[in-house]
């Protein structure tokens, strides 16, 4: 089988089937790995022009249009190419390019094995664990967030994030993980002072959402973070991003 | 457009409230449903995998834990299932225990290994003369459908190590 020839297997519609009988990501990646196509292409993106290739298709499997009353026909393809990818980070130069594609996949819509492969990639990097969901809040976390390393790291990576991010979420998840620690991030210009200083109540709509959209366009140098002590309200660090 | 932190977790708007008899969140997502096509496709390669199962449905917006622990509304990873079986107090069946209609028929690769596929348990004919029942089981297969099927009578991929665990509580 050629290196065209398995792209095309990974993304034809019989494949996607096999593929779609699991019921976990564990199931699908280990259907993935018995299937010849996606050994080909493993083996061949040991090679740079290969592994060029398959970022190139994969950018323009993210272009292709679609049905989105369905899920996108794509998915399928995406997540092994997306695995692969990251598989093969482990030669340096090519992690920043696999950061940077698996962050493109992570946006697609209407994807769901692409999605969780995406953040599978995302959250085995050493790098991400600021980023981490539910372990979000830990104050370990914490401290490497605001550190001046990790704030970077951290916006880099939080850019992806930061359309449907809700304050309110973060308030919660704070409480609910039993962490002393609250943490909210909104963009500067919705506070009142409008210099990232607002009281938390200021933030929040009754209903604990972010006061007005956050657009597609916010760019991270608009928001800021604030972490108090959930329990004396003491403010404990405050990063403008 | 939105992206969810934290994707089926208690503070993802999009998942179910959806909890264990102790109140621990389930996580759970909707996914989309598939082409015609696809869905068409699907069917044809389970028939052809497992010839004589019995076909119910089609639907990829919820797969064999959402079937079994949330009424066909949404998916949930299969990575789920132990805290729920400790949470609602499934105990497995022993050795030689036959299972009853209603059971949970749970899959693993290997005996130690991590379950890959549950289902119901539907119908459990009389001992062979093995002495084993002979159990049909109502499941969903991943994405493809909902099929009524011998309880052996799956996937490869789902693994030939069965269990049967079951809620049930005071005998009559």
């Amino acid at each position: 089988m050629t290196f065209s020839e398995a792209l095309r297997e990974i993304e034809s519609l019989d494949f996607s089937v096999r593929l779609n009988i699991a019921s976990g990501l564990r199931t699908f990646l280990d259907i993935a790995n018995q299937e010849e196509a996606v050994l080909v292409v493993r083996d061949r993106i040991r090679s740079t022009t290969r592994y060029w290739q398959l970022v190139r298709r994969t950018v323009d499997l993210l272009r292709e249009e679609f049905d989105e009353q369905y899920e996108n026909p794509a998915d399928t393809a995406l997540a092994v190419y997306t695995w692969l990818l990251n598989e093969s980070r482990l030669e340096t130069r090519r992690a920043p390019i696999a950061e940077q594609v698996t962050d493109q996949v992570a946006r697609a819509r209407q994807c769901w094995w692409a999605l969780k492969v995406a953040e599978m990639a995302q959250s085995s990097h050493p790098r991400d664990k600021a980023v981490s969901t539910d372990r979000f809040l830990q104050d370990a976390l914490l401290a490497r967030w605001f550190a001046t390393e990790a704030k970077d790291i951290y916006l880099e990576r939080y850019r992806r994030r930061v359309d449907g991010l809700f304050a309110a979420s973060f308030n919660q998840m704070g409480d609910t993980n039993g962490c002393p620690w609250v943490a909210h991030m909104v963009p500067s210009a919705q506070t009142s002072s409008g210099r990232g200083e607002a009281a938390p109540d200021e933030r929040l709509d009754p209903d604990g959402s972010v006061p007005g959209p956050i657009s597609a366009d916010t760019h991270v140098n608009n928001l800021y973070l604030t972490a108090w002590d959930a329990t004396s309200g003491v403010r404990k660090h405050s990063s403008t991003l | 457009m939105e992206y969810i932190i934290d994707p089926g977790g208690p503070q993802d708007r999009q998942a179910l409230q959806l909890q264990t008899r102790k109140r621990r969140h389930i996580r759970n997502e909707t996914r989309a449903e598939h082409r015609p096509e696809q869905r068409h496709a699907a069917l044809q390669l389970s028939l052809r995998m497992c010839p004589g199962i019995e076909y119910r449905s089609s639907s990829a917006a919820y797969n064999c834990m959402g079937l079994v622990f949330a009424c066909r509304r949404t998916w949930i990873d299969v990575a789920e299932l132990d805290p729920i079986l400790t949470d609602d107090e499934y105990r497995q069946l022993r050795q030689g225990e036959c299972p009853v209609l209603g059971d949970v028929v749970v899959y693993r690769l290997s005996a130690e290994g991590d379950a890959t596929h549950v289902g119901i348990v539907a119908q459990v004919l009389p001992l062979t003369a093995s002495g084993q029942p002979v159990v049909k089981v109502l499941s969903q297969w991943g994405a493809h459908g909902e099929f009524v099927h011998l309880v052996d009578q799956v996937p490869d991929v789902y693994g030939r190590s069965v269990e049967y665990w079951t809620d049930r509580r005071n005998k009559p």
